[in-house]
């Protein structure tokens, strides 16, 4: 009986561990599978992405902006930037009546909120 | 029972022996799969990481302008071979492939089907159009393989800082590329490697302000064409840092059109990068030198009085071409640019000071730019320092620089005295440990001599004048040495301007040379870097001055 029992443990148990190990090898191969589908399209997205990164350089080459601006001149009167084009904080004209008049919305803004409270 | 099988086993020893040897089978059955599978999960185990197969194609990194813009990229392209043994109807595949390549011999193809190769390269890139029309014939012998090109999404722009290549080693699915010159030779080792970088910020990042450096390539090349220079250069610089923001050099290359096989004889001077490689006498933009040692060992001041009345050093005759008065100050020889006064100042500071301020400046050794171009050419210095070499190198003959040493040594001179060393790398100013080379005073003086050469009305560059910045700087014009004969060419100059700003605290270095320019829009056809490069200069600055974040001065500049 005993012995019986000792074969068949052993019997299940080898069996056991055999099935188990052909599962895990087989999962483990079709998880290295998938990773290295994975990897091929990560690299064909890189590739994708690279091809566009350098689509968009081509696209903003200043040459090709130069071209492009001075064949648009008349629609878009664009033109280099200028020194004169910097002035200093006192030189901004504020519109002194918007000003106001956003300062006072603002005021009745938070009135309303008070108000509301 | 236990009794029982206990007799069993002594009574029958072979049973014994034979169980035994079963249990130990099956341990070491099991321990060895334990094993293996422990050793297969372990990470260190490197014969289970697999790589697909374009990870295994040596790759390039990108070169990236400081602003982060792609001036150099790999993209995947598809080259194309045959197997000539696989093809039966030679003739008819032959002009099938002559209908997509257009270029391709019929006759040279035909020969190379059937002169019993086993393989050839029918192209090295192919379009995507002409992939698909070659595989569509659906041809068996041609096939096609995986490779990476390099791409210059800008063409010429920054071709001389970024240089060019060339496939180095080509394989059935790869092609190895090599950096033949500027940033992909320097940068080689850094550039090319065998699996591609997980990280995107894996890539060179240069000092170049892209933005900043098409402004100048399109002014030098504007203004070569008006002053029908033969060439030019224009090198702009961060004097603190040595970070170059922009280097231009005319005539330039597209790089993309390099990687294809020279088939027609090609003017190799496009290759010449004239701020690096090309040394010249550069004239009176070497005034300054000996007044800055001068000043550096207190041998006199900027209003010191000098003879300025022409002498004779052996058989030679310095003079100038202007008449100056017969003392006159320091200050005024700059201003005006006297060759006499700067003789007499050259042999005041005597062989030793010179060669000691040269050598502060950096003048007598190659510059220490990352580029391979830079660091193979030396300055031409004289051999022999006598009192009429003394007196020449004082105002620049006889002495040959680049114009990136020029720049830099202004930007030593303008930085406050601080030694620096060119760079085309994107460098952290932070950790940049700086050594004091000249005194600060020194650097004031010279400063305030820039200035009044181009703010005082009688200054050689006060053309230069702007109402946006102050601005400061020296001219030199230098005959070109004849070729067929001993002795200079009167109307083949080399004109240049170095200058620093903006003055109020200088920042940037400027430095432009023009090849042999005649401005004939004036009077008379002039050729002095005064009528030639300071115009140009001004326009260079006044473009580059508002990208560069350089607010112009609020109250207006004193011109």
């Amino acid at each position: 009986m005993a012995r019986f029992l000792l074969f068949s443990i052993v019997i299940i148990s080898t069996f056991g561990l055999g099935s188990w190990a052909y599962k895990i090898n087989y999962e483990s191969r079709a998880a290295s599978q998938r990773v290295k589908g994975l990897e091929n399209a990560i690299l064909l997205a890189n590739q994708e992405i690279k091809i566009l990164k350098a689509e968009w350089a081509t696209l903003n080459n200043p040459e090709r902006l130069r071209k492009l601006v001075e064949y648009y001149f008349l629609e878009l009167r664009l033109s280099p930037i200028n020194p004169d084009d910097f002035i200093s904080f006192s030189q901004i004209q504020w519109d002194k009546d918007k000003e106001q008049a956003h300062t006072a919305s603002v005021g009745e803004s938070l009135a309303a909120i008070e108000y509301d409270r | 029972m236990i009794d029982s099988n206990k007799k069993n086993f002594t009574e029958y020893p072979r049973t014994r022996a034979r169980l035994v040897l079963f249990t130990l089978f099956v341990v070491i059955g099991f321990l060895s799969i334990g094993t293996k599978i422990t050793f297969l999960a372990s990470k260190k185990s490197q014969k289970n990481k697999h790589y697909s197969e374009a990870e295994k194609i040596p790759s390039r990194l990108n070169i990236l302008d400081r602003n982060g813009y792609i001036l150099a990229t790999n993209l995947q392209g598809v080259s194309v071979y045959v197997r000539p043994a696989e093809i039966q109807e030679k003739s008819l595949v032959a002009q099938q492939l002559k209908n997509i390549f257009p270029d391709l011999k019929k006759a040279v193809l035909l020969d190379k089907l059937n002169d019993g190769r086993k393989f050839f390269w029918l192209k090295n890139l192919v379009s995507p159009k002409q992939e698909k029309a070659l595989f569509d014939l659906g041809q068996p012998g041609v096939y096609f393989g995986k490779r990476e090109y390099r791409f210059y999404p800008n063409g010429n722009l920054a071709s001389h800082i970024i240089g060019f290549t060339k496939v180095n080693e080509l394989g059935v699915n790869y092609a190895k590329i090599m950096g033949i010159s500027g940033v992909e030779k320097a940068f080689e080792k850094k550039l090319s490697v065998k699996v591609l970088p997980e990280s995107e910020n894996n890539a060179i990042e240069l000092s170049v302000d892209l933005p900043v450096q098409a402004e100048v390539e399109n002014v030098l090349k504007e203004w070569q064409k008006r002053m029908g220079a033969k060439a030019g250069g224009v090198v702009i610089m961060d004097i603190h840092s040595g970070e170059i923001l922009a280097l231009a050099s005319s005539p330039d290359f597209d790089a993309n059109k390099e990687r294809d096989p020279v088939r027609e004889k090609k003017d190799t001077s496009v290759y010449f990068n004239r701020v690096v490689q090309g040394v010249y006498e550069m004239g009176s933009t070497f005034k300054l030198f000996a007044v800055a040692q001068g000043l550096e060992s207190n041998l006199f001041d900027v209003d010191t009085l000098i003879d300025t009345t022409a002498f004779r050093i052996s058989s030679r005759k310095i003079e100038d071409k202007y008449k100056f008065n017969r003392k006159s100050s320091i200050y005024e020889i700059i201003v005006k640019s006297s060759n006499v006064g700067s003789a007499r100042l050259a042999l005041m500071v005597g062989e030793k000071g010179l060669k000691d301020i040269f050598s502060t400046l950096g003048l007598l050794e190659p510059v220490g730019l990352e580029l391979a171009e830079a660091n193979l050419t030396s300055p031409i210095i004289p051999k022999d320092w006598r009192d009429i070499t003394l007196a020449t190198t004082s105002y620049g003959y006889g002495i040959s620089v680049s114009l990136l040493h020029l720049a830099k040594a202004y930007a030593i001179l303008g930085n406050g005295g601080f030694s620096i060393e060119p760079t085309i790398l994107k460098k952290n100013l932070d950790v940049q440990m700086r050594s004091r080379v000249l005194k600060k005073k020194t650097s004031d003086e010279i400063l305030k001599l820039l200035e009044a050469v181009v703010a005082d009305q009688r200054g050689t560059a006060r053309i230069l004048g702007s109402k946006h910045y102050r601005i400061g700087g020296k001219t030199g014009t230098a005959e070109k040495i004849a070729t067929d004969r001993p002795g200079y060419q009167k109307d083949k100059v080399i004109s240049n301007f170095v200058g620093l700003f903006p003055l109020k605290e200088p920042k940037y270095v400027i430095a432009a040379l023009l090849d042999e320019p005649e401005n004939s829009f004036l009077k008379e056809p002039c050729r002095y870097s005064s009528c030639t490069v300071v115009p140009m200069i001004k326009k260079l600055i006044e473009r580059t001055g508002p990208m560069m974040n350089v607010i112009p001065a609020q109250s207006g500049a004193k011109f």
